[in-house]
């Protein structure tokens, strides 16, 4: 099994921590401790490193250690294929007022992204519990998360379409406003389209990948996972994979950028778009979100993430490490149980924080390290 | 109370405003120049100074120059019928060490950026104009990054290019996407050469 694993973590002025290092185990990492000591910090780290910026933070400035104007987060990671080293720091530029980046792999300076991938991580925090009822925004994060780690190109359309959006909105102000250029806008746009149609086909291949996982994780977690559905809705209507490709959704992207050119230049924003898809989850062929029980609910986004560690096993050369953040305490019996059955069997390392570890002792058939933070200091408790 | 003296902090904070140097580096190379021997710090000052005196944007290309037109430009071995357009000066030294291309440049002091306010008119697009009015190039080599902004300059000048019976290519492949010119080693930007397309 070429599980991946986190051996060592050090964070540096980073959140609530000074400077502390950790040696995590394979198997299961359970971080106990009170409110307020840390523990979501700590997971924070490890997703801030594996994807090369916090996917929870609003700015890379709040990750800096109260009064402090730098933080780093470095890791020792054990792979099949060689160990490796990987660091990231960010650094306050009190001339420019700009949080600078850098990262390194095996000691040497690499661009940031190519962070991503190397330690896979499949991310579970509170809010994702709702990820089924909430908005858009989280379906979408989720794809572009495990887009961005798997495929080097998936993350530069991403990117590309990122950029792309915010000079066609920059340009569309611009236009609203009396000045700008007709002719630069079209430029944009021709980036705009081509990037949007890869980022949709790439997204929309994706959701069917994760339905084929999601499909037996559902069962095993004893719901109905035949009933199961997942479409990719692009501009209101599904576009599916096996029939549309990127020259269909180039074109679908440009017909609807004529149809709404006025109403986009009137607001000064880009109404269509990926950035406006949505992954529509269906239970018996009806919106899950208003069709199915809480508990139903919580149990499609359970198996969502154990497809996602599914589709990253199977398609990387290694296995994701899991990071659970208080998510076991708001699961029932069943729940807990049979995520932790399939991860054990998995093998996969899972760092996860919970405020009453003391109910995980005695866990069945599993390797488990407990440590205790306190304060913004960890230890290892036996 | 303040430790380092004034002219100390003065200098830092100049170097700290060049691209690619942080806080740490410029109060470094201000220590430095306070203990290097006088003549070094005087040969650096007179560098700095001659700068602003002696060289001066070529007045036909705008790539750097210390008389009217640049070396480039003045050079009667180069090709006149075929034209490169670049974002800045520093494009222009890649393609040069690269040895493949034997035409002249355009600089165009950037590219498109809303973001920053950047438009047609901010660029050096009405020379460009002025240079192809008088009908000696027969290809214009578009070799902007090819990143966001770049590939969308390049489509704008492109559109803009279209109709005068021009040929219009685009370098392309070799460069890896989201990359910096400057940055490109010799070969890259050789392939990128051999392998440009038509817009
Ligand atoms: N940039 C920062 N610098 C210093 N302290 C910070 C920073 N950001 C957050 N904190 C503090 O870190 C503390 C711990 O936060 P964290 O969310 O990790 O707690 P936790 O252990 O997960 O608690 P809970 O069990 O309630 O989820 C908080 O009290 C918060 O005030
Ligand atoms: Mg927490
Ligand atoms: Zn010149």
């Amino acid at each position: 099994m070429n599980a991946c694993r986190i051996e060592s973590l050090r964070l540096y002025e980073f959140r609530n921590y000074a400077d502390t290092t950790v040696e995590f185990g394979p198997g299961l990492n359970v971080m106990g401790g009170r409110n307020a000591q840390g523990k979501t910090n700590l997971l924070e780290a490890v997703a801030t490193l594996t994807l090369s910026r916090s996917p929870r933070a609003a700015s890379s400035a709040d990750l800096f250690r109260w009064g402090s104007t730098a933080c780093l987060v470095e890791a020792h990671v054990h792979r099949l294929d060689g160990p490796a080293d990987l660091g990231v720091r960010f650094t306050y530029d009190t001339a420019t007022r700009h949080v600078g980046r850098s990262a390194t792999v095996n000691g040497k300076p690499r661009p940031a992204r190519s962070l991503l991938g190397i330690c896979p991580v499949v991310l579970f925090w509170p809010d994702d519990l709702l990820l089924v009822k909430a908005g858009p925004e989280g379906r979408r994060r989720l794809l572009d998360v495990v887009l961005s780690q798997l495929d080097p190109r998936a993350m530069a359309e991403l990117h590309r379409y990122r950029r792309a959006l915010e000079q066609r909105n920059a340009l569309m102000r611009q236009l609203r406003d009396g000045g700008g250029s007709l002719s630069a806008l079209a430029s944009f746009e021709a980036e705009f389209i081509d990037a949007g149609a890869r980022v949709r086909v790439a997204r929309a291949r994706l959701v069917q990948d994760l339905l084929h996982w999601a499909v037996p994780a559902l069962v095993q977690l004893g719901g109905d996972g035949e009933a199961l559905g997942l479409n990719y809705v692009a501009g209101g209507a599904v576009f599916d994979p096996t029939t549309g490709d990127v020259d269909q959704a180039r074109s679908a992207i440009s017909t609807r950028l004529q149809a709404r050119r006025a109403e986009e230049v009137a607001r000064g924003i880009s109404l269509v778009g990926p950035h406006r898809d949505d992954v529509e989850v269906l239970l018996a062929g009806r919106p899950a979100r208003t069709a199915a029980s809480q508990g139903q609910q919580r149990s499609i986004v359970l198996a969502l993430k154990l497809a996602e560690v599914a589709h990253i096993r199977a398609t990387a050369d290694v296995s994701p490490v899991l990071i659970l953040d208080d998510v076991l305490s708001e699961l029932d019996e069943t729940r807990r149980q049979s995520l932790l059955a399939t991860v054990a069997e998995s093998g996969i390392q899972v760092l996860v924080t919970t405020a009453e570890p003391a109910a995980l002792h005695g866990l069945g058939g599993t390797e488990i390290h407990f440590f205790e933070v306190d304060a913004g200091s960890i230890r290892p408790v036996r | 109370m303040n430790l380092i003296p004034v002219a100390i902090e003065r200098l830092s904070a100049e170097y700290a405003r060049l691209p690619g140097i942080g806080p740490k580096t410029a109060q470094r190379l201000a220590f430095h120049c306070m203990a290097a021997p006088p003549d070094d710090v005087t040969r650096l000052a007179d560098a700095l100074y001659a700068l602003r005196g002696v060289v001066r944007p070529c007045s036909q290309c705008l790539f750097l120059s210390e008389a009217d037109l640049c070396a480039v430009c003045s050079n009667p071995r180069r090709d006149p019928t075929q034209l490169c357009v670049v974002e800045e000066a520093l494009d222009v030294l890649a393609i040069e060490r690269s040895g493949e291309f034997g035409g002249l440049y355009h600089v165009l002091g950037g590219v498109l950026s809303p973001i920053d306010g950047i438009g047609p008119n901010q660029l050096s697009l009405d020379q460009l104009d002025n240079r192809l009015g008088a009908g000696t190039v027969v290809e214009v080599v578009i070799a902007t990054d090819p990143d966001v902004e770049g590939e969308a300059t390049a489509h704008y000048l492109a559109d803009r290019l279209a109709g005068r019976g021009l040929t219009v290519t685009r370098l392309a492949h070799g460069l890896p996407a989201g990359a910096d010119l400057q940055y490109a080693d010799e070969v890259t930007v050789a392939r990128a050469f051999q392998g440009r397309r038509s817009l």
